[in-house]
Protein backbone atom coordinates (compact mmCIF):
# COMPACT_ATOMS: atom_id res chain seq x y z
CA UNK A 1 0.00 0.00 0.00
CA UNK A 2 2.69 2.75 1.30
CA UNK A 3 4.99 1.63 -1.88
CA UNK A 4 2.50 2.10 -4.73
CA UNK A 5 1.13 5.14 -3.00
CA UNK A 6 4.47 6.70 -3.74
CA UNK A 7 4.68 5.54 -7.28
CA UNK A 8 3.77 7.05 -10.72
CA UNK A 9 0.96 6.10 -12.41
CA UNK A 10 3.21 5.12 -15.27
CA UNK A 11 5.28 2.71 -13.12
CA UNK A 12 2.35 1.00 -11.70
CA UNK A 13 1.12 -0.39 -14.82
CA UNK A 14 3.96 -0.72 -17.00
CA UNK A 15 7.03 -1.42 -14.69
CA UNK A 16 5.38 -4.78 -13.06
CA UNK A 17 8.78 -6.50 -12.10
CA UNK A 18 9.97 -3.45 -9.79
CA UNK A 19 8.85 -3.49 -6.12
CA UNK A 20 10.66 -0.60 -4.74
CA UNK A 21 8.99 2.92 -6.74
CA UNK A 22 11.67 4.79 -8.68
CA UNK A 23 11.81 7.73 -8.58
CA UNK A 24 9.95 8.30 -4.91
CA UNK A 25 6.97 10.96 -5.59
CA UNK A 26 4.44 12.63 -3.65
CA UNK A 27 2.45 13.41 -7.07
CA UNK A 28 -0.28 11.19 -5.80
CA UNK A 29 -0.53 12.69 -2.36
CA UNK A 30 -1.24 16.43 -4.46
CA UNK A 31 -3.77 15.25 -6.96
CA UNK A 32 -5.25 14.17 -4.07
CA UNK A 33 -6.13 17.34 -2.28
CA UNK A 34 -5.99 19.43 -5.71
CA UNK A 35 -8.51 17.23 -8.15
CA UNK A 36 -10.54 15.87 -5.47
CA UNK A 37 -12.60 17.27 -2.29
CA UNK A 38 -10.54 15.23 0.19
CA UNK A 39 -10.46 17.86 2.26
CA UNK A 40 -14.33 17.88 2.88
CA UNK A 41 -14.61 14.06 3.14
CA UNK A 42 -11.70 14.22 6.19
CA UNK A 43 -14.09 16.87 7.50
CA UNK A 44 -16.93 14.94 7.17
CA UNK A 45 -15.70 11.71 9.00
CA UNK A 46 -14.43 13.87 12.03
CA UNK A 47 -17.53 15.29 12.58
CA UNK A 48 -19.51 11.94 12.26
CA UNK A 49 -16.50 9.86 14.54
CA UNK A 50 -16.61 12.90 17.27
CA UNK A 51 -20.23 13.57 17.67
CA UNK A 52 -20.50 9.78 17.32
CA UNK A 53 -18.20 8.90 20.06
CA UNK A 54 -19.45 11.76 22.60
CA UNK A 55 -23.08 10.14 21.77
CA UNK A 56 -22.11 6.59 22.62
CA UNK A 57 -20.32 7.53 25.40
CA UNK A 58 -23.67 9.68 27.08
CA UNK A 59 -25.71 6.63 26.18
CA UNK A 60 -24.01 3.53 27.19
CA UNK A 61 -22.46 4.61 30.31
CA UNK A 62 -26.41 5.99 31.45
CA UNK A 63 -27.56 2.54 30.44
CA UNK A 64 -24.68 0.97 31.71
CA UNK A 65 -25.74 2.01 34.82
CA UNK A 66 -29.52 1.30 34.90
CA UNK A 67 -28.61 -2.34 33.91
CA UNK A 68 -25.71 -2.64 36.40
CA UNK A 69 -26.36 -0.48 39.54
CA UNK A 70 -30.10 0.10 39.30
CA UNK A 71 -32.76 -2.02 40.79
CA UNK A 72 -36.36 -1.50 38.42
CA UNK A 73 -38.98 -3.90 37.88
CA UNK A 74 -38.09 -6.00 34.36
CA UNK A 75 -34.97 -4.97 34.81
CA UNK A 76 -33.06 -8.43 33.89
CA UNK A 77 -36.01 -8.64 30.88
CA UNK A 78 -35.32 -5.69 29.33
CA UNK A 79 -31.05 -6.66 29.85
CA UNK A 80 -32.34 -10.22 27.99
CA UNK A 81 -33.58 -7.52 24.86
CA UNK A 82 -30.21 -6.14 24.81
CA UNK A 83 -28.04 -9.22 24.75
CA UNK A 84 -30.28 -10.50 21.92
CA UNK A 85 -29.93 -7.14 20.36
CA UNK A 86 -26.09 -7.90 20.44
CA UNK A 87 -26.45 -11.01 18.17
CA UNK A 88 -29.18 -9.57 15.56
CA UNK A 89 -26.55 -8.57 12.96
CA UNK A 90 -27.27 -4.38 11.86
CA UNK A 91 -27.54 -5.35 7.75
CA UNK A 92 -30.41 -7.65 8.84
CA UNK A 93 -32.20 -4.82 9.92
CA UNK A 94 -30.60 -1.67 7.64
CA UNK A 95 -34.28 -1.57 5.62
CA UNK A 96 -36.72 -0.72 8.20
CA UNK A 97 -33.66 1.62 9.46
CA UNK A 98 -33.53 3.24 6.11
CA UNK A 99 -37.46 3.96 6.18
CA UNK A 100 -37.29 5.29 9.33
CA UNK A 101 -34.78 8.20 8.17
CA UNK A 102 -37.10 8.41 4.84
CA UNK A 103 -39.70 9.58 7.20
CA UNK A 104 -37.61 11.38 8.82
CA UNK A 105 -36.33 13.35 5.77
CA UNK A 106 -32.60 12.64 7.53
CA UNK A 107 -31.25 11.05 3.60
CA UNK A 108 -28.27 12.25 2.48
CA UNK A 109 -27.58 14.42 5.37
CA UNK A 110 -24.96 12.96 8.24
CA UNK A 111 -27.53 12.51 10.94
CA UNK A 112 -28.40 8.87 10.01
CA UNK A 113 -24.59 8.43 10.21
CA UNK A 114 -24.60 9.89 14.19
CA UNK A 115 -28.45 9.27 15.64
CA UNK A 116 -27.96 6.02 15.90
CA UNK A 117 -24.89 6.36 18.46
CA UNK A 118 -26.62 8.89 20.51
CA UNK A 119 -29.34 6.03 21.57
CA UNK A 120 -26.48 3.20 21.81
CA UNK A 121 -28.45 1.61 18.68
CA UNK A 122 -25.01 1.41 16.25
CA UNK A 123 -24.04 -1.74 14.98
CA UNK A 124 -21.74 -2.62 18.42
CA UNK A 125 -24.13 -0.73 20.79
CA UNK A 126 -25.78 -3.38 22.72
CA UNK A 127 -21.82 -4.82 22.90
CA UNK A 128 -20.79 -1.46 24.67
CA UNK A 129 -23.75 -1.35 27.10
CA UNK A 130 -22.24 -4.88 27.78
CA UNK A 131 -19.07 -4.31 28.45
CA UNK A 132 -20.08 -0.85 31.22
CA UNK A 133 -22.63 -3.37 32.49
CA UNK A 134 -19.84 -5.73 33.55
CA UNK A 135 -17.44 -3.35 34.74
CA UNK A 136 -20.03 -1.24 37.04
CA UNK A 137 -21.18 -4.43 38.62
CA UNK A 138 -17.46 -5.10 39.32
CA UNK A 139 -17.26 -1.78 41.26
CA UNK A 140 -18.18 -2.42 44.91
CA UNK A 141 -21.10 -1.36 46.33
CA UNK A 142 -20.34 0.09 49.25
CA UNK A 143 -18.13 3.00 47.65
CA UNK A 144 -22.15 4.09 46.28
CA UNK A 145 -23.72 3.89 50.02
CA UNK A 146 -21.03 5.83 50.98
CA UNK A 147 -22.04 8.31 48.63
CA UNK A 148 -25.48 8.40 49.09
CA UNK A 149 -25.00 8.60 52.74
CA UNK A 150 -22.90 12.11 51.81
CA UNK A 151 -26.19 12.81 50.16
CA UNK A 152 -25.31 12.29 46.34
CA UNK A 153 -28.65 11.81 44.51
CA UNK A 154 -28.92 8.70 41.62
CA UNK A 155 -27.29 11.52 39.08
CA UNK A 156 -24.34 12.61 41.29
CA UNK A 157 -23.37 9.35 42.43
CA UNK A 158 -23.14 8.04 38.10
CA UNK A 159 -21.43 11.87 37.40
CA UNK A 160 -18.94 12.56 40.19
CA UNK A 161 -18.42 8.85 41.32
CA UNK A 162 -19.31 5.79 38.53
CA UNK A 163 -17.42 8.19 35.43
CA UNK A 164 -14.04 8.50 36.88
CA UNK A 165 -13.67 4.99 38.36
CA UNK A 166 -15.19 3.47 34.63
CA UNK A 167 -12.26 5.37 32.81
CA UNK A 168 -10.80 1.81 31.45
CA UNK A 169 -14.45 0.86 30.08
CA UNK A 170 -14.88 4.32 28.63
CA UNK A 171 -11.51 3.91 26.95
CA UNK A 172 -11.87 0.64 25.45
CA UNK A 173 -15.51 2.05 24.64
CA UNK A 174 -13.95 5.53 22.98
CA UNK A 175 -11.35 3.02 20.84
CA UNK A 176 -14.09 0.62 19.52
CA UNK A 177 -16.33 3.15 18.53
CA UNK A 178 -13.92 5.38 16.97
CA UNK A 179 -12.71 2.45 14.65
CA UNK A 180 -16.29 1.30 13.83
CA UNK A 181 -17.64 4.93 12.85
CA UNK A 182 -14.60 6.01 11.07
CA UNK A 183 -14.64 2.89 9.02
CA UNK A 184 -18.68 2.89 8.43
CA UNK A 185 -19.16 2.05 4.90
CA UNK A 186 -22.21 0.64 4.58
CA UNK A 187 -24.52 3.21 6.11
CA UNK A 188 -22.13 5.75 4.41
CA UNK A 189 -23.21 4.22 1.22
CA UNK A 190 -26.53 4.00 2.14
CA UNK A 191 -27.77 7.22 3.29
CA UNK A 192 -25.07 10.03 0.91
CA UNK A 193 -25.83 10.84 -2.22
CA UNK A 194 -24.49 14.39 -2.56
CA UNK A 195 -20.51 14.03 -2.90
CA UNK A 196 -20.17 17.41 -0.64
CA UNK A 197 -21.59 14.95 1.98
CA UNK A 198 -19.36 11.83 1.54
CA UNK A 199 -16.71 10.85 4.43
CA UNK A 200 -13.29 9.25 3.98
CA UNK A 201 -14.29 5.44 3.14
CA UNK A 202 -17.10 5.91 0.28
CA UNK A 203 -14.40 9.21 -0.84
CA UNK A 204 -11.73 6.66 -1.40
CA UNK A 205 -14.19 4.50 -3.60
CA UNK A 206 -14.08 8.25 -5.76
CA UNK A 207 -11.39 7.03 -7.82
CA UNK A 208 -12.52 3.49 -8.32
CA UNK A 209 -14.28 4.37 -12.08
CA UNK A 210 -15.96 1.26 -14.45
CA UNK A 211 -13.22 2.40 -16.60
CA UNK A 212 -10.02 3.25 -14.88
CA UNK A 213 -9.01 2.18 -11.44
CA UNK A 214 -6.69 4.76 -10.29
CA UNK A 215 -4.64 2.68 -7.88
CA UNK A 216 -2.18 4.67 -6.55
CA UNK A 217 -4.55 7.49 -5.51
CA UNK A 218 -6.67 4.78 -3.90
CA UNK A 219 -2.84 3.73 -1.77
CA UNK A 220 -2.75 7.48 -0.95
CA UNK A 221 -6.48 8.10 -0.21
CA UNK A 222 -6.07 4.96 1.83
CA UNK A 223 -2.86 5.88 3.82
CA UNK A 224 -4.62 9.09 4.88
CA UNK A 225 -7.27 7.66 6.09
CA UNK A 226 -5.62 5.30 8.52
CA UNK A 227 -3.37 7.51 10.07
CA UNK A 228 -5.59 9.03 12.48
CA UNK A 229 -7.08 4.83 13.56
CA UNK A 230 -3.53 4.28 14.38
CA UNK A 231 -3.01 7.29 16.05
CA UNK A 232 -6.06 6.72 18.24
CA UNK A 233 -5.00 2.81 18.92
CA UNK A 234 -1.76 4.01 20.63
CA UNK A 235 -2.91 6.61 22.06
CA UNK A 236 -5.81 4.76 23.44
CA UNK A 237 -3.77 1.96 24.58
CA UNK A 238 -1.67 3.91 26.91
CA UNK A 239 -4.81 5.35 28.18
CA UNK A 240 -6.44 1.98 28.78
CA UNK A 241 -3.01 0.57 30.74
CA UNK A 242 -2.57 3.73 32.95
CA UNK A 243 -6.67 3.34 33.62
CA UNK A 244 -6.44 -0.21 34.90
CA UNK A 245 -3.33 0.73 36.91
CA UNK A 246 -5.53 4.00 38.93
CA UNK A 247 -7.90 1.32 39.56
CA UNK A 248 -6.11 -1.53 40.66
CA UNK A 249 -3.89 1.06 43.06
CA UNK A 250 -7.13 2.40 44.73
CA UNK A 251 -8.48 -1.42 45.44
CA UNK B 1 -2.45 -27.68 32.25
CA UNK B 2 -3.78 -25.55 29.10
CA UNK B 3 -6.02 -28.27 28.34
CA UNK B 4 -7.60 -28.86 31.70
CA UNK B 5 -7.51 -25.90 33.52
CA UNK B 6 -6.96 -22.83 30.99
CA UNK B 7 -9.37 -23.56 28.51
CA UNK B 8 -12.03 -24.24 30.71
CA UNK B 9 -11.61 -21.18 32.64
CA UNK B 10 -11.47 -19.21 29.23
CA UNK B 11 -14.44 -21.52 28.17
CA UNK B 12 -17.66 -18.43 28.69
CA UNK B 13 -15.39 -16.05 26.74
CA UNK B 14 -14.51 -18.43 24.13
CA UNK B 15 -18.62 -19.28 23.55
CA UNK B 16 -19.08 -15.28 23.03
CA UNK B 17 -16.41 -15.24 20.60
CA UNK B 18 -17.31 -17.91 18.65
CA UNK B 19 -21.08 -16.75 18.71
CA UNK B 20 -19.58 -12.66 17.40
CA UNK B 21 -17.34 -14.45 14.99
CA UNK B 22 -20.09 -16.28 13.27
CA UNK B 23 -22.47 -13.23 13.22
CA UNK B 24 -19.47 -11.21 11.82
CA UNK B 25 -18.44 -14.12 8.75
CA UNK B 26 -22.17 -13.87 8.01
CA UNK B 27 -21.86 -9.34 7.34
CA UNK B 28 -19.12 -9.56 5.14
CA UNK B 29 -20.11 -6.67 2.66
CA UNK B 30 -16.71 -4.01 1.98
CA UNK B 31 -14.51 -6.65 0.81
CA UNK B 32 -16.99 -8.21 -2.43
CA UNK B 33 -18.49 -4.61 -3.20
CA UNK B 34 -15.84 -2.67 -3.37
CA UNK B 35 -13.09 -5.21 -5.27
CA UNK B 36 -15.96 -6.69 -7.95
CA UNK B 37 -19.54 -5.94 -6.93
CA UNK B 38 -20.32 -9.46 -6.83
CA UNK B 39 -17.98 -11.00 -9.35
CA UNK B 40 -18.48 -12.77 -12.39
CA UNK B 41 -22.14 -14.58 -12.42
CA UNK B 42 -22.66 -14.03 -8.94
CA UNK B 43 -19.56 -16.27 -7.88
CA UNK B 44 -18.75 -13.36 -4.70
CA UNK B 45 -22.07 -12.76 -4.03
CA UNK B 46 -23.02 -12.25 -0.17
CA UNK B 47 -25.90 -11.97 1.74
CA UNK B 48 -25.45 -8.46 2.74
CA UNK B 49 -24.66 -7.57 -0.94
CA UNK B 50 -27.61 -9.00 -2.25
CA UNK B 51 -29.72 -6.99 0.15
CA UNK B 52 -27.98 -4.02 -0.57
CA UNK B 53 -28.54 -4.56 -4.45
CA UNK B 54 -31.89 -5.59 -4.75
CA UNK B 55 -32.75 -2.47 -1.94
CA UNK B 56 -31.38 0.11 -3.06
CA UNK B 57 -29.92 -0.27 -6.95
CA UNK B 58 -33.04 -2.26 -8.47
CA UNK B 59 -35.13 -0.34 -5.67
CA UNK B 60 -37.33 -3.50 -4.21
CA UNK B 61 -37.94 -2.70 -0.87
CA UNK B 62 -40.32 -5.58 -0.19
CA UNK B 63 -38.30 -8.32 -2.02
CA UNK B 64 -35.02 -7.31 -0.11
CA UNK B 65 -37.08 -7.23 3.14
CA UNK B 66 -37.93 -10.34 2.53
CA UNK B 67 -34.08 -11.96 1.86
CA UNK B 68 -33.07 -9.67 5.14
CA UNK B 69 -35.56 -11.97 6.93
CA UNK B 70 -34.60 -15.22 5.75
CA UNK B 71 -30.64 -13.33 6.47
CA UNK B 72 -31.87 -12.92 10.07
CA UNK B 73 -33.20 -16.37 10.83
CA UNK B 74 -30.04 -18.15 9.69
CA UNK B 75 -28.30 -16.25 12.28
CA UNK B 76 -30.30 -16.97 14.88
CA UNK B 77 -30.86 -20.69 14.47
CA UNK B 78 -26.50 -20.63 14.10
CA UNK B 79 -26.72 -18.76 17.54
CA UNK B 80 -29.20 -21.19 18.85
CA UNK B 81 -27.23 -24.30 18.20
CA UNK B 82 -24.24 -22.87 19.19
CA UNK B 83 -25.88 -22.29 22.87
CA UNK B 84 -27.27 -25.68 22.89
CA UNK B 85 -23.93 -27.37 22.55
CA UNK B 86 -21.94 -24.70 24.41
CA UNK B 87 -24.40 -25.88 27.36
CA UNK B 88 -22.69 -28.89 28.28
CA UNK B 89 -18.95 -28.18 27.40
CA UNK B 90 -18.93 -24.01 28.88
CA UNK B 91 -18.18 -24.53 32.32
CA UNK B 92 -19.61 -20.79 34.75
CA UNK B 93 -17.80 -20.16 38.29
CA UNK B 94 -20.84 -20.48 39.96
Amino acid sequence: MIVTAFKSSYQTYNELDKFWPDPWTIQNFKDIFLTTPMLSFIKNSVIVTSTSIIGTLLSTTLAGYAFGRLKWKGRDAVFMVVLIAMMIPSQAIMIPQYMVFQKAHFINTLFPLIVPSWLAASTKGAFYIFTIRQFIMSIPHDIDEAAKIEGCGYFKIYSKILIPLLTPAIGSVIVFSFIENWNNFLSALIYLNDEAKFTLPIGIQYFQTQIFVDWNKIMGASIISVIPAIIVLFVGQKYLIKGVNLSASKG
Amino acid sequence: MFKKVTVPLLSPIILLNLVTAVIDSFRVFVNSYAITEGGPLNESMFLVLYIYKKAFTSIRMGYASAVATIFLIIVLVLTVIELKISKKKVYYAE
